[in-house]
C-alpha cells in the first residue's frame, strides 16, 4: 500500500516551470544591400527596391539571438512557428543601421517560445515590432 | 517616409467586403526551399530534411511559414499598390509542403475614411486543396512622403 501511495506521488509531479523571460543584450543591425537583394531573389516581394515586409525576421538567425532561441527551444525538440505578426511605424531604409532588441519568454503547458523583437533607428525612433510564436514539440512524441 | 493612415480622398478608399485576390504563389520545390534557407538563416532542418519531415508525420519537407508570409506583401501591393502594410498578423494552420503553392485572397473586413482612419483586411492563404494554411489580418496604411 505504501509502495502504492509513493508511486502515486512521483506521478504527481509539479508540472514544468514557466521560465524567466529573456532580453538579450541589444544588437546592432544592418540593411546590408547585398542581402536585402539575396532575399528578394528568394522571397516573394513586391516590385521596388525596399526592405521587404518580412525580411527582419532574418536578424533572429544572428548568432546571439540563434543561440537563445535553441537553447530555450531545448535539445530533442523541434520549433514550429505558430504564429508571426509585424507592425511597422516606419519604413526601413537599405543600407541603414538600426537597434534590434530581442526577448524571449518560454511558456509551458503546452510549450512555446515567444520572441519579441524591436528594431529602431540608432536614434531611438522605433520602426518595426515583431513577434514569433513557436509550438515547441518533442521530436520522439511526434514520430511516436 | 513615415506612414500614415487618412491621405486621399475617400472616393478611392477601398470598403467594407471588396474582393482581394486571388493570387497564386509558388510552386515551391525543395531546391526554392535551401536557397530560401540559406538567404534568410532559417535552415531549420525540418523544412530541408525528409527524414526529419517525417519524424514530425510529414509526407515532404514543409514551406518556411516566413516564405508562405512574404507572398502577403505582393499580393496586397498588386491589390493596391497606393497602401502598405502597417501590420499584419498571421496564424500558421497547416503545413504547406515542398512541390506546393498557395492562393492567397481575402476581403475589407473595416474602411473607415472620416474621424479615425482605419483600412483592416482579412486574408487567408489556402494550399491545392483548398485547405487553410494561413489565417492572416493585415492593417493596411498610405505612406506620407516627407511626413512626420
Amino acid at each position: 500500500m505504501q509502495e502504492a501511495a509513493n508511486s502515486e506521488q512521483r506521478l504527481d509531479a509539479a508540472p514544468a516551470q514557466d521560465r524567466a523571460p529573456l532580453r538579450l543584450p541589444a544588437i546592432l543591425v544592418r540593411t546590408e544591400s547585398a542581402a536585402i537583394a539575396a532575399f528578394r531573389a528568394e522571397a516573394c516581394v513586391k516590385p521596388g527596391q525596399g526592405v521587404p515586409l518580412t525580411f527582419p525576421f532574418c536578424w533572429l538567425a544572428l548568432p546571439l539571438v540563434r543561440s537563445a532561441i535553441v537553447e530555450m527551444v531545448g535539445a530533442g525538440f523541434l520549433p514550429l512557428h505558430e504564429s508571426q505578426n509585424f507592425q511597422y511605424g516606419r519604413a526601413l531604409e537599405i543600407d541603414s543601421d538600426y537597434q534590434l532588441v530581442v526577448d524571449l519568454n518560454r511558456t509551458e503547458s503546452p510549450p512555446r517560445l515567444k520572441v519579441r523583437a524591436e528594431v529602431s533607428t540608432l536614434a531611438g525612433e522605433p520602426c518595426v515590432r515583431f513577434e514569433t510564436v513557436l509550438r515547441i514539440a518533442d521530436i520522439a512524441q511526434a514520430a511516436a | 517616409m513615415s506612414l500614415a493612415i487618412c491621405e486621399g480622398s475617400s472616393a478611392d478608399w477601398p470598403k467594407v467586403g471588396d474582393v482581394i485576390g486571388p493570387f497564386s504563389f509558388g510552386p515551391f520545390d525543395a531546391a526554392r526551399l535551401a536557397r530560401y534557407a540559406a538567404v534568410s538563416g532559417d535552415d531549420n532542418p525540418l523544412h530541408l530534411d525528409q527524414d526529419v519531415a517525417a519524424a514530425a508525420g510529414l509526407d515532404a519537407t514543409p514551406v518556411h511559414g516566413m516564405l508562405l508570409m512574404s507572398c502577403f506583401e505582393p499580393a496586397l501591393d498588386a491589390w493596391r499598390s497606393d497602401f502598405s502594410i502597417a501590420q499584419i498578423s498571421a496564424k500558421f494552420l497547416r503545413p504547406i509542403l515542398a512541390g506546393q503553392g498557395i492562393v492567397i485572397c481575402g476581403r475589407v473586413l473595416r474602411a473607415t475614411y472620416d474621424g479615425e482612419a482605419e483600412l483592416v483586411l482579412r486574408l487567408m492563404a489556402r494550399g491545392p486543396d483548398g485547405d487553410l494554411a494561413i489565417l492572416a489580418e493585415a492593417k493596411m496604411a498610405r505612406p506620407s512622403v516627407g511626413g512626420a
